[in-house]
């Protein structure tokens, strides 16, 4: 009982109020670079959320295990070059035997070796020392965050492609503000820990 | 020379870049390691001076000695680490540095307690993973201030606002309830600490015992 | 030599990496509470771009095509974890300040958008300047964010950074949204609008969305978005 609330409690804190986007500033790239329609913004975000989970489940136990304190000097080099491995790795297996799949999210995947948000969420598990099952839901979390976000901005810049905006405000400062908007009310959330 | 060239021309388009790769892998990790050789005491140092700088900030004394404990908190058996300080021969204190989940991270606290089981004073030592202008002004001096001298006898609460300090009692920081209250809970897992080592040392050595 | 001039200056105004090329955002927003981070953020930044940029054009005749991207990411890596180990050393406040967004430099694009463009096509001297200017430019835009944050947000010019900082806060009601999330995407926003009048003034390209002409996964992007929109128009 005990573990359930409090894989309950990551989930919400991944999902509400730590959001990865809004409120750690965490892959801002795609964020804001491939939000334009809702139907990308969820290929993409499901694309990341299987990265993040997988990444966190290799990069983990190599650190608990392999790098232990003597040698996570080299955790930055490491780790990236694992998520750089697995990206590769995912597009080959998909391509393969589930090509329905890599239709969808092939031309993603790419993209995520150089999302600081993967690479984000697997240094954050192992720097707040949690265990491998947390580890994992956090990084499920953090991806269902990093959707959630994805797609209420795409829905708002969706709309925002017909409104009348300011001559000095078009293009990329409206987007901005849009997210800030978009972040303020994830703000709004931070009540719920109590 | 035209075997070598030979040699190189006949690889295939695998191996050269393999090789390239193992190559600076190899180049990379050896550079990181001489650094870390070179940095690794310093960096050393430079923590346990920090730490030795907000001992004598809490609580004044001329040395400090590192001891364990395990101690028995609700739910399971942890080993703690704290620190005596001393005059010459004479324990003055008890310095608990205790780490506990915060908003975004994790926050890290020291706690002195006098010798009659009182708070001296509370350092908020690291709330870089909370929220900067919220949770973070946790860290501000004239926050963790308010738990000087409270009891350790009793559990501190956190209050919104308007606390009573003879409650044990203590304000949070406005819009911060949870970075207050994971203050809150390190400094009364420090007191709990502090009742399982300290106070029983000193109980049985003043016999003071009022059991 | 005015060449070399002309590269050096490119990077710090006419294409000012946060402002005019939109790379970097994720730091850009997250570690600009205040005018310390900013200028901590952008000096170590500097240090991997002048030194990454200047590592990969000597090796860019050997580094095999196929592995380019993984090999400038190793490098880029080395260099982001020397750094944080001399501010572990040297600058512990900065280091618990920028906290995770100190290794995650190695995956701010604009260093590798400037090893893919710049470094893997030029010799060491202009990469030096591209990656310096650049670096510099970036530091700017940092430093100024911070304070414009740190000002409106905590009335507070240099806390942390100057023994004696200015203090506003007297005359001036901070308001904390400033240093929170939204205020780091509407300062930002604001910034970027401003950027955008000048250059309109002066006659130059206003920029329309995240720095898309510089980044590496641009392709995959591009193709990304468009593939969406065909499928839009055949439904």
């Amino acid at each position: 009982m005990n573990k359930v609330t409090a894989i309950t409690s990551i989930l919400l804190a991944g999902i509400l109020t730590n959001n990865m986007v809004l409120s750690k500033f965490l892959g801002i790239c795609p964020f804001l670079g491939v939000s334009k329609k809702v139907k990308t913004a969820l290929s993409m975000s499901v694309a990341v959320t299987l990265v993040m989970v997988i990444a966190t489940a290799v990069t983990w136990p190599i650190d608990t295990y392999v790098l232990k304190e003597d040698y996570n000097y080299l955790q930055t080099v490491v780790f990236i070059l694992v998520i750089a491995a697995i990206v590769q790795l995912i597009e080959i297996v998909l391509k393969k035997y589930i090509p329905p799949i890599y239709k969808a999210l092939g031309i993603y995947l790419p993209l995520i070796t150089t999302n600081c948000a993967v690479l984000g969420i697997t240094l954050i598990n192992v720097r707040d020392g949690l265990d491998f099952v947390s580890s994992l839901f956090n990084a499920l979390a953090a991806g269902l965050g990093f959707m959630l976000a994805m797609i209420l901005f795409a829905g708002v810049r969706e709309k925002l492609e017909t409104a009348d905006i300011p001559e000095f405000l078009k293009g990329l400062p409206i987007t901005l503000i849009a997210a800030a908007l978009v972040s303020l009310s994830f703000l709004g959330f931070a009540g719920i820990g109590g | 020379m035209n075997k070598i060239k030979k040699f190189f021309s006949d690889l295939n388009p695998i191996t050269i870049p393999t090789i390239v790769m193992v190559v600076i892998c190899i180049v990379v990790t050896g550079a990181l390691a001489g650094t870390n050789l070179l940095t690794k005491a310093k960096i050393k140092q430079i923590e346990a001076e920090q730490q030795k700088e907000s001992m004598k900030e809490v609580l004044k004394a001329e040395d400090y000695e590192e001891k364990a404990v395990s101690v028995k908190f609700e739910k399971e058996t942890e080993k703690c680490t704290y620190y005596v300080a001393k005059n010459g021969e004479t324990e003055v204190g008890y310095i608990y540095i205790v780490t506990e989940k915060g908003y975004g991270g994790d926050v890290k606290v020291m706690t002195a307690v006098n010798q009659d089981g009182s708070i001296k004073a509370v350092k908020v030592l690291d709330v870089s993973n909370e929220t900067p202008g919220l949770g973070q002004n946790t860290g501000n001096e004239e926050w963790y201030s308010q738990f000087s001298g409270l009891d350790g006898g009793k559990e501190i609460t956190v209050q919104k606002s308007g606390a009573d300090k003879n409650n044990n009692e203590i304000n949070a920081v406005t819009g911060a309830t949870i970075s207050s209250s994971a203050v809150t809970r390190a400094v009364n897992k420090a007191l709990t600490i502090d009742k399982t080592v300290g106070r029983s040392i000193t109980q049985e050595s003043e016999g003071t015992g009022n059991e | 030599m005015n060449k070399n001039l002309k590269i050096f200056t490119n990077g710090i105004i006419t294409e000012n990496p946060t402002l005019r090329l939109v790379l970097g955002t994720c730091p850009t927003l997250a570690v600009t509470t205040s005018a310390k981070n900013g200028i901590g953020m952008g000096l170590a930044a500097t240090v991997v771009l002048v030194c990454s940029n200047a590592v990969i054009s000597l090796l860019r005749k050997v580094i095999p095509d196929k592995v380019r991207i993984p090999a400038f990411i190793t490098i880029i890596a080395g260099f982001v974890s020397v750094v944080q180990m001399f501010v572990k050393a040297f600058a512990p406040s900065i280091d618990k300040s920028l906290g995770i967004f100190l290794p995650l430099i190695v995956v701010n694009c604009i260093i590798l958008a400037r090893a893919e463009m710049f470094a893997s096509k030029n010799s060491l001297v202009p990469s030096v300047l591209d990656g310096l200017g650049m670096g510099i430019g970036f530091t700017c835009t940092l430093t100024l964010m911070g304070i414009i944050r740190e000002l409106l947000g905590a009335g507070t010019i240099g806390a942390g950074f100057f023994d004696k900082c200015i203090d506003m806060a007297n005359h001036l009601t901070p308001m904390v949204i400033f240093l929170l999330p939204p205020g780091g995407f509407f300062v930002f926003g604001m910034l970027v609008a401003l950027s955008n009048a000048i250059a309109k003034k002066n006659g130059k390209k206003t920029v329309d969305r995240i720095g898309c002409e510089n980044c590496p996964s641009r392709a995959v992007c591009d193709r990304a978005n468009c593939e969406n929109e065909e499928v839009a128009v055949n439904e």
